[in-house]
Formats: structure tokens, C-alpha cells, sequence
């Protein structure tokens, strides 16, 4: 009973519970409030910073484009491979890893042992070898060596058209040639995986990602021909063995469209190993080197003064000698000539010669008096018309410009412009500047790429840049000399069997670091066939042994081997009669 | 019978307001079995999903707490079945030893308990370990509740009333500082001074009571500086997002994300290893990040439930004990909510206390549901009738 009392005489004590009751209540009121303010007023910042700090962005590396020649034979390509790869903190015997390691990647067993020994944090054992070799190391078991995808850029025609279609370094940045010069188009556009990772790094599974998938690079249609290719760059490599010359350029050309169908030097380099043959190079030097042109150049004075009408096929150059002198005096004997003497090859009489003649036989005299009949701006401009002076803005880095170094205090620097001194070209601007005569005298941009094919196959094409230089008899009437140069005079040794061909000689005395050298740039650029040439073919060939001095003798035969292949590689008639 | 009978109106209107009481009783009972079953079973959903990534990673099982806690809630319904059953006036007799052995268990566990982040609060129990400080809870309730049930006529004599309150607490509250565990002493004494507020002591010593308390917390906290950094962080938690702040911060980021509706069941990112201790002090902000505003503010709406219940439960109790029960029971319930719940939300400091029925933990879980049982029983015998 007493207790039933307290419990109804305990008013005071209820009413207690009830004030304390109600502050509880009211605490998860309060909660209520700030849960409001943290889920639904603060909400998007909250939950954005969340994001944040999940939220990883990893890039996607696009397949790099290919690079074909005009058959679709590829140049250049990426394939799969594995970069095998170790964490030396976690090795457990690195004379071993080395030694397995070496042995299955064909690496260097005490290049490897330093790299592991070298205390850095992670180095490269291998870099993008073929998926079975990193299989094979990866079944070793090897604690601390492990392998990641890394695409290989291949180049599966070797050392063929290397310096033209460049180089991509190791981590696929184009670096030279063609591979440069496209980079950004065979590149490609990375994408992006978007994914939530915990702290660790780890992925967080069942998070929404997106990824944006990479754009593979354009792929690049060359107009190189490889087996064409091929017959010029080992035809450069021969000439460089018969002639004992330093170097060789040879420059296809298509004369009517001005695509390049080969281009090649030697010696070259294996773009696979990034190493360059003895003496060779990475760089495409018929693009990229000068030199002075010599007896090919006759070829635009002569069509300066057909074209301007101060003189004609026939128009007699009385009193041609074998020497000249612009500066009086100049001419003492053959070693103590100075600037302003001029000879010719070789000693002959006193005569009158038509400009045939001197063209056929590369009279230096004979030139030179047609020279100096043409105003001496007017031959500058004509020059210029041929593409002289000026890159040929041909799709390749580097080019060189070429020069025309007549001073306008030099008396002497017109008539030695005429003959191919005062002016420097690279081979490519004089297979340029051929080919004009050879497209009845409209100038073609050279290139390379005739077309970028992208992910969706959409070609686009490239239209050259093109401009008359001659008129288009002036031209027909250049090719006409160029013929008879072949058929009887300096270039016999450039004919072709069942084709006529045109072309000029040329030999220039080699300009070296202290002034001219005994040792000469013998050339020879030529068409074929002469009355409606479909190839220009320019051979340089880079101080030849003194028995082989002369364009005749070491760039002509060079181009008969190369001139033919080409006219048997587009299927062109023969137009000759075989002798 | 109290009432006496002088007429029929007079007999039915008393059958009718004791069939109305035994209405609210039952109706009370209903509640609070009903509001701890729908945060056991929110419990055990997020539970699952925010043990399951640590889970993965320390025990190479991504179920390993979701076991151990569907085989605590199993225990637990064991011993609340038998709780609802036993008239709680038999703990009046049971307090003693209940008592006793409750600070047996925390001297044991400051000697043989198993360390973790610098506490000791563990026994091993072969392949399961007992939170003894759990047990202390109900130990402390009923002990107190017992004690000033027996002295209730002398309550009006502070010493009287001072002397077993300071004993009983004074003694639990000190052993479970050495454990130590900060966030357990304020839930037992909180519950204490629920007790005593239930007494018929005097209002006066329980605010006195209560006084005491706080400054002793207040010492306790700024004497360990890990303590008072702790305490203080949740003021400005961006002053220190990587250190003091961190756990808070991530809470808020897991609520924030959640935002109003959630990103779903299983669908939490904070349990990928951002939020520290997701499954257990920190649930609620994976229930906000899963379920949102929705799923967070029924868990608040369901303990406020609780406490009214509870309340209701202490206020209509047949006997001074009973409302003692219901009150210390009721408050150990709510204030551990309010702390835990509070602290995820910044506007208390982080205690590292767990959430009643729905953090991972099968002791508590099993303790809590025992003493929920408890709180059924005063329910069912309610007041009959009042004149």
C-alpha cells in the first residue's frame, strides 16, 4: 500500500519526467534541424567535396595512326607489346632478375644488375617487347618484376624510306620526318576514364564511370612507292660504293602531279634501334642540305632566255672560248685562277656555237654570253620562278631554303649563277624545278602525303600549290635540249632502253669550310619520257673519287637505274626506239 | 482496490478507464517493440553494407559483421524473450549481485581486456569478445533504482540520498574512465540521474547530482589533451581536416551526398575506407548517405519514439521502482542516441559511442535488448486505473 501511495502521490515527480521528457524530445527536434541543414542546405557542397576527393580522372592513350606508302604497305605502325619493369626495393636477388631477365628480353645482364642496383624506385628492364617475351619473364615469378602494356611503334620497312618517314621516340612523340611533321594527326585525341577510387587508389566497384575512349591518330597515305623506294636507296648505297662518294641523294618525282615517289639517301639508319649506319643519318638531307648546283642549273638560265625571246634553239653565240674572263685579268693558269675567271670542262677552239650546242656540250662560256644577254633582274626572277631561294613548302620539317648569294657588288656573280655557282639549292628544288619543264612548265609543289584517313575512314586529300614559269613551248623546247644532252652529249650514260630521255649533267666544285675544295658534287636530274615526262629524277651524289668527278660518271648511271624502275613501276609506254 | 465503488455508472466508468489504461500499456509496449525491431532490422541492413568493405579487408570476408550481429540480434531476442516475461520486480532482489558482478567485469577487463586503440574495454570470450561497460548500464539502473526504492523515506536528507548515489556511480564511472571511455560514463551517469530524477528525491539533489557530474566530466576532459582536442574538434572541424576533423568531415560528406533521397541501399562510397569506423560510431551517416534525408530522419522520428515511449512507460508505472527502471533505461537509450547522433552531426563532440540497436556491436546489442525487455515489462504493468 505505501508504495502504491508514493506512486500516486508523486505528482511532483511526474510532472518532472514530463519537463525533462519534452527537453528530450525537443534534443531530437534540435537533431532534426541540423540534419536538414547537413542533407539538404549544405547537401551539393558536401556532397561535391566527396566527389572530389573520389572522383579520378585516368587518360587513355590513342593508338597511334599508320603510315602507308601509295599501295598501302605500311611504313610505319603500332602494335602491341609489354614494358617489363621492376620495383628494385622488392627484389630479392638481382644478379638473378638480371640474369633471367636478360637472357629472355636479349638485354644486357650488367646493364640490367645496375639499373636494379641503381636505388631508384622503379626502372625499366625492357621496354615494349613482344607479348611472348613478357609472358615468358612474367611465368619466372620473379619478386619485384612485373609488366604493363605499352604500345611499339614499328617501322616494317626497315631502313627503306627511313629518313623519310622519321622517327617516333621511344614513348610515341614523333621526333622526326614524317612522324614529326604529322605528329599531331597521327597522335590521336587521348580519352578519359572518369572513376570514384577509395584513399588507397583502389576502384571503388559499382560507382558510375564514364570514359571517353581515345581517337586514334589519322592514318597517312604517302606517295612513296616502296619497291621504287627500295631501288633508289639501294641504288644510292651502290653508287656510293662505286664512286667512293660521301653521300647520296636520289629525288623521284611525279612530274605531273609532284608527288614524291622516292626520296632517298645514304647512308641511312635503322629507325627500330634509333641508331644510325656509320656516317648516316636520321635527317632527310635532299631536303635539307645546300648545295651549289653547278651545270643543272644552266637548264633556267637557258629557259630565261628562250622564254624572254633574247635567244632561240638556234641562235648562233659567236666566239665561244674556253675561258672568260667577267673580271679582266682573272684568268691566269688553271690553280691560280681568281673570281671572275671562267673555263670550260674542257679545252677547245675559239668558235661559234648555237645554244643547243652549248647546252649539249655544258659550255660555262657559251652559257654565260647567253647570260648576258637576259637583264640581270630578270634572270634573278626567273630563279625565283623555279623555285630557288625559297622552300618548295614540300610537307617535311626542316627544309631548307636554298640561296641566291649574288651580291650586288659582285661583277662576277651573275655569270656565275648561270652555271650553278652564287646559288645553292637542296636536290629537292632542283627535281622541283625539272619537273616544271617536264609539266610544260607549271611549277608543282612537291609532297609526300597524298592523304590523312581518320577514324571514320574520311579522306582528306591535299591539293598542291602550282604556278607557271615558263611558257609552255619554252618548256617543250628545254626538253628538247635535255634529250639531245642524253641522246650525244654530257648525260649518256643517264639513257633508259626503249625510252627517251632528258636530262643535265652537273659538276661543282665542292664548297667546303675554307673556300672550294678539289672534291666536287656530281649530279644529274632528268625526265622521262621527253615529250610528255611522267617522272623527274634527281641524283646527287656528294664528292665521288676524282675518276667518277663528274655528273656524267657518278650520278648518271645512278639515274638510268632508277629512272627505269620508275617508268617500269607506273607501266609507262615506251616511247624509244632500244639502242 | 482503491476506488471505491459506490454505484454501477461509477463501476463502469472505472471498467472503462482501466480497460483504456491497459489500452495505453499495451499500445506502449507495442511501440517500443516495434521502434527497437525496425532499428534493429535498419541496423543490420547498414551494417551490412558499411562493415563490408573493412570486413573485405581485415577479415577476407565481406559478411564477417553481418554474422556476428544477426548472431547477436539472435541472442539478444533470447534474452529479451525472457525479460519481457520476468516481472521486474525480481531485480530489486537481483540488484546486488548484478552489481557485483558488473564491476567484477570491469576490474577484469582493465586487467586481462584486450587493448585497442589505446583502451582497454574487451574481454575475450572465445571466438567473441564482451564491451563489459555494456553490462554496466543496466547494472547501474537497476542498482540505483533498488537502493533509492529502499531508502525512498529518507530521500528528503541529502547525505541519505548522496551516499549510494555516489557509491554506485562513483565506483562504475571511474572503472570505466580507466578503461577509459569517456562516451559510456556520460550514457551511465545520464542514465543514473534519469534514476534519481525518477526518485522521490528531492529535484534539488538531482540537479545537484547532475552538477556534480558535469564538472567531473568537465575535469576529465581537459586533462587529457588527446580528450580535449577530441571534444573540442567538432567546433571548427575544417581547422584540421586531415586530424581531428577528419572523421567528422567525412560524416558530413557521406550526409551530403545522401542528400534527400540517398544513393541507395549498398551504394555508400564513405565505407570505401573515407569514413573511419562506418559500421559503428559512425552508422548514421552511412544511413543518411544510403537512404538520405528519408531513410536518416526516420531513424531520428523512430527515436523520439522510443523516448516518448519510454517515457510514457516510466510515467504510468505501477510503482517507484518501476518508474526508476523505465526512466534509467529510457535515458541510457535516448542520451546514447542523442550523443552518438549528435556527434555525427557536429553539434556534440565525437564520443565514440555507438547508436542503441543499429551500430554494429552484439554486446550491446544484446544488452541493449535485454534491457529493453525490462522496459516492455514495467509497460505491461502499467497503472490499471486512477482515481
Amino acid at each position: 500500500m505505501a508504495a502504491r501511495r508514493a506512486a500516486r502521490a508523486a505528482p511532483s515527480v511526474r510532472s518532472r519526467l514530463l519537463v525533462v521528457g519534452m527537453a528530450l524530445v525537443l534534443a531530437w527536434a534540435g537533431l532534426g534541424y541540423r540534419l536538414v541543414q547537413v542533407q539538404v542546405v549544405r547537401a551539393a557542397e558536401y556532397a561535391e567535396r566527396g566527389l572530389a576527393q573520389r572522383l579520378t580522372r585516368k587518360t587513355v592513350a590513342p593508338t597511334r595512326g599508320k603510315i602507308f606508302d601509295r599501295n598501302g604497305d605500311p611504313l610505319a605502325m603500332t602494335v602491341e607489346a609489354r614494358s617489363i619493369y621492376a620495383i628494385p626495393d622488392q627484389v630479392e636477388d638481382p644478379l638473378l632478375t638480371a640474369q633471367e631477365v636478360a637472357i629472355r628480353t636479349g638485354g644486357d645482364t650488367a646493364d640490367l644488375l645496375a639499373a636494379l642496383e641503381s636505388g631508384r624506385n622503379f626502372v625499366y628492364l625492357a621496354r615494349q617487347v613482344e607479348l611472348d617475351v613478357a609472358q615468358e619473364v612474367e611465368a619466372l615469378d620473379l619478386a619485384g618484376v612485373y609488366s604493363h602494356p605499352e604500345a611499339k611503334r614499328v617501322y616494317p620497312a626497315g631502313t627503306v624510306a627511313a629518313q623519310v618517314v622519321g622517327v617516333a621516340d621511344i614513348d610515341g612523340n614523333g621526333i622526326e620526318g614524317l612522324e614529326y611533321a604529322y605528329d599531331s594527326a597521327l597522335r590521336g585525341t587521348p580519352g578519359e576514364l572518369v572513376l570514384e577510387q577509395d584513399p588507397a587508389g583502389r576502384v571503388i566497384p559499382l560507382a558510375p564511370r564514364s570514359i571517353e575512349p581515345a581517337i586514334p591518330g589519322e592514318d597517312l597515305v604517302t606517295s612513296l612507292d616502296l619497291p621504287l623506294q627500295y631501288t633508289a636507296q639501294s641504288t644510292c648505297a651502290d653508287t656510293l660504293e662505286r664512286t667512293g662518294a660521301e653521300q647520296c641523294w636520289i629525288v623521284v618525282l611525279d612530274a605531273e602531279t609532284g608527288e614524291v615517289l622516292a626520296m632517298a639517301g645514304a647512308p641511312t639508319y635503322d629507325p627500330e634501334l634509333r641508331r644510325a649506319s656509320d656516317g648516316g643519318s636520321f635527317s632527310n638531307f635532299a631536303v635539307r642540305d645546300m648545295y651549289e648546283p653547278g651545270s643543272t642549273q644552266k637548264l633556267i638560265t637557258v629557259s630565261a632566255a628562250l622564254d624572254t625571246g633574247v635567244a632561240d634553239l638556234d641562235t648562233i653565240i659567236p666566239d665561244v672560248a674556253d675561258t672568260y674572263e667577267v673580271t679582266p685579268g682573272a684568268c691566269r693558269s688553271n690553280e691560280d685562277d681568281i673570281y671572275g675567271c671562267f673555263r670550260d670542262f674542257s679545252p677547245h677552239e675559239t668558235r661559234s656555237m648555237t645554244v643547243r650546242e652549248v647546252f649539249t656540250i655544258s659550255s660555262n662560256v657559251g652559257t654565260i654570253k647567253i647570260q648576258e644577254r637576259i637583264p640581270r633582274d630578270t634572270l634573278v626572277e626567273y630563279m625565283r620562278r623555279f623555285g630557288q631561294g625559297s622552300p618548295t613548302g614540300i610537307d617535311y620539317p626542316g627544309e631548307a631554303p636554298g640561296a641566291i648569294g649574288i651580291d650586288p657588288g659582285c661583277s662576277s656573280c651573275w655569270a656565275s649563277a648561270a652555271i650553278g655557282y652564287s646559288v645553292a639549292v637542296t636536290p629537292l628544288q632542283m627535281a622541283a624545278a625539272y619537273a616544271a619543264i617536264a609539266n610544260d612548265g607549271v611549277w608543282i609543289q612537291p609532297h609526300l602525303v597524298t592523304g590523312r584517313i581518320d577514324v571514320d575512314g574520311e579522306v582528306s586529300t591535299v591539293t598542291p600549290e602550282t604556278r607557271r614559269v615558263v611558257s609552255e613551248r619554252t618548256a617543250w623546247v628545254m626538253r628538247e635540249l635535255l634529250a639531245s644532252v642524253v641522246a650525244a652529249g654530257t648525260g649518256k650514260a643517264a639513257s633508259v632502253p626503249g625510252y627517251r630521255v632528258g636530262g643535265k649533267t652537273g659538276t661543282a666544285d665542292k664548297y667546303g669550310p675554307e673556300g672550294y675544295t678539289n672534291q666536287t658534287i656530281a649530279s644529274f636530274v632528268g625526265m622521262a619520257p621527253i615529250d610528255d615526262p611522267k617522272i623527274v629524277v634527281a641524283v646527287v651524289v656528294d664528292s665521288p673519287a676524282p675518276e667518277f668527278s663528274t655528273g656524267g660518271r657518278a650520278a648518271a648511271p645512278a639515274f638510268s637505274v632508277v629512272m627505269e624502275a620508275a617508268l617500269h613501276r607506273l607501266g609507262v609506254t615506251p616511247d624509244g626506239i632500244t639502242g | 482496490m482503491t476506488v471505491k465503488v459506490t454505484s454501477i455508472t461509477q463501476a463502469r466508468t472505472a471498467a472503462r478507464r482501466r480497460s483504456e489504461a491497459a489500452k495505453v500499456n499495451g499500445r506502449a509496449a507495442t511501440a517500443l517493440m516495434a521502434v527497437a525491431a525496425a532499428l534493429l532490422v535498419i541496423g543490420i541492413t547498414a551494417t551490412a553494407s558499411a562493415s563490408s568493405a573493412v570486413a573485405l579487408a581485415d577479415r577476407a570476408d565481406g559478411w564477417f559483421f553481418l554474422k556476428r550481429q544477426l548472431l547477436g540480434a539472435a541472442v539478444g531476442a533470447a534474452v529479451l524473450a525472457v525479460t519481457v516475461r520476468l516481472d521486474y520486480r525480481l531485480y530489486r532482489k537481483l540488484a546486488l549481485p548484478i552489481y557485483l558482478v558488473a564491476v567484477a567485469l570491469l576490474v577484469l577487463v582493465l586487467v586481462v581486456g584486450i587493448e585497442d586503440g589505446g583502451a582497454r574495454r574487451w574481454l575475450p570470450l572465445g571466438p567473441f569478445t564482451l564491451q563489459v561497460s555494456e553490462v554496466a548500464k543496466p547494472a547501474v539502473v537497476i542498482a540505483l533504482a533498488a537502493v533509492l526504492e529502499r531508502k525512498r523515506r529518507m530521500l528528503d536528507q541529502f547525505g541519505h540520498f548522496l551516499a549510494p548515489v555516489v557509491a554506485i556511480l562513483g565506483i562504475v564511472g571511474l572503472l570505466v574512465m580507466l578503461e577509459p571511455d569517456l562516451g559510456t560514463t556520460m550514457v551511465i551517469a545520464a542514465a543514473g540521474l534519469a534514476v534519481m530524477l525518477a526518485s522521490s528525491a528531492p529535484a534539488r539533489f538531482t540537479a545537484a547530482a547532475a552538477g556534480g557530474s558535469l564538472v567531473a566530466g568537465a575535469l576529465m576532459a581537459v586533462a587529457e589533451p588527446y580528450r580535449f582536442a577530441r571534444i573540442t574538434g567538432f567546433l571548427d572541424p575544417w581547422a584540421d581536416p586531415a586530424g581531428t576533423g577528419y572523421q567528422l568531415i567525412q560524416g558530413y560528406l557521406a550526409l551530403g551526398t545522401g542528400g534527400l533521397f540517398g544513393v541507395g541501399l549498398g551504394a555508400s562510397r564513405a565505407r570505401w575506407f573515407f569514413l573511419p569506423n562506418a559500421h559503428t560510431d559512425f552508422i548514421f551517416a552511412i544511413i543518411g548517405e544510403e537512404t538520405g534525408l528519408v531513410g536518416a530522419g526516420v531513424v531520428l522520428a523512430l527515436f523520439t519514439l522510443l523516448t516518448i515511449a519510454g517515457w510514457v512507460v516510466a510515467v504510468r508505472a505501477p510503482d517507484p521502482f518501476g518508474r526508476m527502471l523505465a526512466a534509467g533505461i529510457t535515458a541510457w537509450f535516448a542520451v546514447q542516441a542523442l550523443i552518438n547522433i549528435g556527434g555525427v552531426l557536429g553539434v556534440m563532440p565525437i564520443t565514440g559511442i555507438t547508436l542503441p540497436f543499429v551500430s554494429y556491436g552484439s554486446s550491446a546489442l544484446v544488452v541493449s535488448m535485454g534491457a529493453l525487455g525490462i522496459l516492455v515489462n514495467v509497460a505491461q504493468r502499467g497503472r490499471s486505473a486512477e482515481s
